[in-house]
């Protein structure tokens, strides 16, 4: 009787790890929180839903990022590259920081020549620049 | 009828992305019955319910065809998964030892063997590998 109860303490134990369920990888997605998925081994964020407003940008082949079109700096016109919409968007309100709108996809943006118009497009105005590829001067 | 109750663990295998990897499998607490027929006692349907204690609790279900090669010694194949948090789907087989101790008390010790390919607990298109083993007390109903 006491050998078998021995056996079943060792194999009904939890071994130690490092081969225990303890540690950050994971091997099934219920490894992982519940908003999480397991990828590569590792736990990782779901895949976000598209943001609202950023429809554009994702045409121009890059993920849409959360709050697209926020201002942060006001100085608008500058679409950071291959990520139209995103960031730095803003209003664009001033004529002196409106700039440029540079972008590695959706072709080669040139200056913009009415920053007015483009802080008139609120956060669009570098989407637009961006989702639509163009490459010239507004 | 028989009833189980026990205890198992083992190593679980998979491929997340970054190729097999092993680990030991979570630890589960399980119990279930055994329905034999009077007119066929070799042949029992099995059903077992169990629960994953470590990380994310987990909820699954086993329901096995049973042949007793003796009195004490069974083999089977069943369909087994869980259902929550995520699914989780496949079939394997094992066997069943009894050491009695006494007329209708005894203690089982289970090696099994599952692949499990269904289900949305499986990252990607792969399939997770349970050999386990388990143990615990059986009791005639």
């Amino acid at each position: 009787m006491k050998r078998w109860a021995l056996l079943l303490v060792v194999f009904a134990t939890p071994w130690s790890s490092p081969l225990g369920c303890g540690g950050d990888g994971c091997l099934r997605n219920s490894d992982c929180a519940a908003d999480e998925v397991c990828s590569a081994g590792s736990c990782a964020p779901e895949t976000p839903a598209p943001a609202a407003g950023g429809g554009e940008a994702n045409e121009a082949g890059e993920t849409s990022v959360p709050g697209a079109g926020t201002t942060t700096s006001g100085s608008g016109g500058t679409a950071q590259a291959g990520s139209a919409g995103s960031s730095n968007a803003g209003t664009a309100g001033s004529e002196s920081s409106a700039g440029q709108a540079s972008m590695s996809e959706g072709g080669a943006a040139g200056a913009v020549t009415d920053p007015i118009d483009e802080g008139g497009a609120g956060f669009g105005g570098a989407l637009e620049l961006g989702g639509a590829g163009i490459g010239g001067a507004l | 009828m028989d009833g189980n109750f026990g205890l198992g663990t083992g190593l679980e295998g998979g491929d997340p992305g970054t190729g097999l990897e092993w680990r030991r499998a979570r630890f589960r607490v399980l119990g279930g019955v055994d329905l034999r027929s009077d007119e066929g006692p070799a042949d029992a349907l099995g059903f077992r319910a169990f629960v994953e204690v470590e990380k994310r609790a987990s909820v699954g279900a086993e329901v096995r065809y049973e042949r007793w090669m003796a009195r004490n010694f069974g083999v089977w194949a069943h369909l087994t998964g869980t259902i929550a948090p995520e699914t989780l789907f496949g079939g394997g087989f094992g066997c069943t030892a009894i050491i009695p101790f006494g007329k209708k008390v005894g203690l089982f010790i289970e090696p099994s063997f599952s692949a499990l390919p269904l289900g949305s607990d499986t990252p990607g298109d792969t399939v997770l590998i349970w050999g386990l083993l388990s143990a615990g007390a059986r009791f005639g109903l």
